[in-house]
């Protein structure tokens, strides 16, 4: 790494005397608050979270270490600090917004967790069918966790409980090491870190290949951004004739470690080629945009990733692809797949939904101020504009279920985080020497800049948990979703309420599964419901029925989501039980299972 | 003329020659899959596997890379150690003979294998 950068907030780093222990001091708290605010959420009761999520129910403690915890971090900036200060403060911050998901609830949230941990499991026990679903013909993440699982001998559940946590710890290295390459100064790499995991609200760090896919791309685009990089000499910076001024030379003079760093490269790609879909495609268009603006030293990079995603998706996911093409739009149409379609529920929820687009929409204003300061101040380096924007050209390119927009959100975030940072950069403490030769910082600067923040956390949280309802999950219903495949008959269709279910971490591909909620899509009243699930007696499931599973989470996620009130929830399980042949075969406090024999089918009439 | 001097190397001057932390990342590639494979108490258990899994084949691989800048190695070790692991396990799963026990002993032996061929001035991070 010979050349860097110039510094994006050229006045950052004042060398200052803060009183003795005063770093110390700042340490501890930033440590304190993030124990302080995990403490005050593993107190929460999940079954007295409402519409509004998790924030409405933490205790006070947990908004006291947010305003703590951004007041430490405020006090680190516009100054120098010694180098254990911002890990430490990060370490709070990650424990602060992260670790409510680990310790909130009696058991791991995100019921694609379970999913995955079934996916694992069946791996370990050698089933391995390209023909069973997508996750089977891009494997590589759950061998991988399913060697990680028995080798530490760590119980599954704790693994996905704890994985948000580790996942951000990495993630955070490297939005570090990626920034780093842009610029050395402190803080513009500290507070645009703090950005990005304050606007990571969009909830893919759980145990996920998206999750271990997005670690890989931030380490690759790190290497690249750094050892394969490319730096412009003897031309004047410019978008009209920046691809033909000057001369382009590597920024890292010694051939044998760009080749040896290129090989490592490839062989991440391959891995994350192999673990997830999306990921590598978004990689490669970054790439590609480096290239073309003349910063890369590895022209060919993309070109290899394109030809390793050509070539797994024609022999290990051939199976898949057949039926589920990959790029085209969505049917719903962009728009309606990743936006208005997800605007609907009660209103506790559609005030969540405001708060999520509230935050990522600021987070983009604040970066749209930034861009036009850098550009105004004469910064000319393209690299960070590149991968800030360039992801956003893949939403109406790639089919994903209409979860695009959320993940190329997370993809832009560190870069989009680098610009935000910029005018928030003006309101940094100015740190004054007093008649002791000791400095203090401006009270007002401090206090405006910590509120803004606690605002924004606050606001964080209450996006990444709006979904508490029913993502969090008690032991009743784990018992239950648990007990599901030992109380099925041979040949059973599983069916529960909503997609929110901590079931399928064992057998996975033992059972076909379905919800209600995307059986009765069409049309949720009760009655029609519950002919849905008769007309899937009689179809899918002859030979063992149906085994429905309903759980306090899949109500209040029917409910929450506007698709099924309370009372048409009840309806609907008192038309089940009324149902010739219909079995209850488990009750707790927060799951019944029923037996729906195939006989339950309606008469058809034959005109 | 000198006939030491196209005498072989042997192993263990070579390991001799060897830069300490070098020698190190060789001794726990070897030692932390059997100590794993041996299945200790906890926390032990956990340690040496995730030491394996998640740290020393990508220590090994950045130290190579000579990365000069500390967060960047930090960076690139784990997300090395991972892909890593996600690519032998699969492999081997595609093989049909997937085991965390040989999972684990690949890792240890591409952990040893990168710190030998490390140069003493590759190793300086």
């Amino acid at each position: 790494m010979t050349q860097f950068a110039p510094r994006y907030m050229a006045d950052v780093s004042v060398k200052v005397l803060p009183r003795p222990g005063v770093n110390l001091g700042i340490g501890a708290l930033g440590l304190l608050c993030g124990g302080l605010a995990v403490w005050s959420a593993a107190g929460v009761i999940p079954t007295e979270i409402g519409d509004g999520g998790l924030a409405p129910v933490l205790p006070a403690g947990f908004w006291v270490a947010v305003v703590g915890l951004n007041f430490a971090f405020v006090l680190s900036l516009g100054r120098s600090t010694p180098s254990w200060l911002p890990p430490t403060l990060v370490a709070g911050l990650v424990a602060l917004l992260y670790a409510p998901a680990s310790v909130v609830g009696e058991a791991p949230r995100v019921a694609v967790s379970w999913r995955h941990l079934g996916i694992a499991d069946d791996m370990a026990n050698g089933v391995f069918d390209p023909r069973i679903d997508a996750y089977f013909n891009w494997p590589g993440f759950f061998p991988g966790l399913a060697t990680l699982i028995q080798a530490t001998g760590i119980p599954p559940p704790q693994v996905a409980a704890w994985a948000p946590v580790f996942n951000l710890a990495l993630w955070s290295l490297g939005v570090a090491a990626a920034l780093r390459t842009l610029t050395r100064d402190k803080d513009a790499i500290l507070m645009p870190l703090w950005l990005f995991l304050i606007g990571n609200w969009i909830d893919q760090d759980y145990l996920s290949p998206q999750a271990l896919g997005f670690l890989v791309l931030l380490a690759i685009l790190a290497l690249v951004l750094s050892v394969l990089g490319a730096a412009v000499e003897g031309g004047a910076p410019g978008l009209r004739s920046f691809w033909r001024t000057g001369t382009r030379v590597p920024e890292h003079a010694d051939g044998r470690q760009r080749r040896l760093t290129l090989l490592v490269v490839v062989v991440l790609s391959v891995a994350l080629v192999s673990s997830h879909q999306l990921t590598p495609v978004v990689l490669a268009m970054s790439l590609v945009g480096l290239v073309v603006v003349r910063r890369s030293w590895a022209p060919l990079l993309p070109v290899i990733l394109g030809l390793l995603l050509v070539l797994w998706m024609l022999y290990p996911a051939s199976t898949y692809l057949v039926g589920h093409p990959m790029f085209g739009r969505d049917e719903a149409g962009v728009v309606q797949a990743n936006l208005t379609g997800r605007v609907a529920g009660s209103p506790g929820h559609l005030a969540v939904l405001g708060v999520r687009m509230g935050l990522t929409i600021g987070v983009w204003l604040l970066a749209a101020v930034g861009v036009v300061q850098s550009w105004r101040a004469g910064r000319r380096d393209l690299r960070p504009y590149v991968l800030a924007i360039v992801p956003f050209l893949a939403v109406p390119v790639l089919n994903y279920g209409g979860e695009m927009l959320l993940r190329v959100t997370l993809f832009s975030l560190p870069f989009v985080a680098f610009f935000a940072a910029r005018p928030l950069a003006g309101l940094r403490p100015r740190w004054r020497r007093t008649a002791g030769g000791l400095t203090r910082p401006s009270t007002t600067r401090t206090l405006v800049l910590t509120l803004l923040l606690s605002v924004l956390c606050a606001a964080s949280v209450t996006a990444k948990y709006g979904n508490a309802r029913f993502d969090v999950f008690t032991k009743d219903e784990v018992t239950a979703a648990g007990a599901l495949g030992d109380l099925a008959p041979a040949g059973s269709v599983l069916v529960a309420g909503a997609a929110s279910t901590p079931w399928a971490s064992q057998d996975y591909s033992r059972y076909t599964r379905r919800t209600l909620q995307s059986l009765c899509a069409v049309d949720f009243a009760p009655a029609s419901c519950v002919r849905t699930l008769q007309d899937l007696a009689g179809r899918e499931a002859s030979a063992g029925g149906i085994t429905l599973l309903l759980t306090r989470g899949n109500q209040a996620s029917l409910e929450v989501q506007g698709q099924m009130s309370d009372e048409d929830f009840a309806g609907f399980e008192a038309r089940i039980r009324g149902l010739p042949g219909t079995r209850l075969l488990l009750v707790n406090r927060d799951a019944r299972i029923y037996h729906l024999s195939p006989g339950t089918a309606p008469a058809r009439s034959h005109l | 003329v000198k006939f030491e001097s196209i005498q072989p190397v042997t192993w263990p001057v070579r390991l001799a020659r060897m830069q300490g932390s070098s020698a190190a990342l060789v001794g726990l590639g070897v030692l932390m899959p059997l100590l794993a494979a041996s299945q200790p108490v906890q926390p032990i258990r956990a340690l040496s596997a995730l030491s394996v899994l998640m740290f020393l084949p990508g220590i090994a691989v950045a130290r190579l890379l000579r990365l000069g800048d500390p967060i960047l190695f930090l960076a690139v070790a784990p997300s090395v150690s991972l892909a890593l692991t996600v690519l032998t396990s699969t492999g081997l799963m595609y093989a049909g003979v997937w085991s965390w026990q040989l999972t684990l002993a690949l890792l240890g032996a591409v952990t040893a294998a990168v710190a030998a061929v490390t140069r003493p001035a590759d190793g300086q991070a």
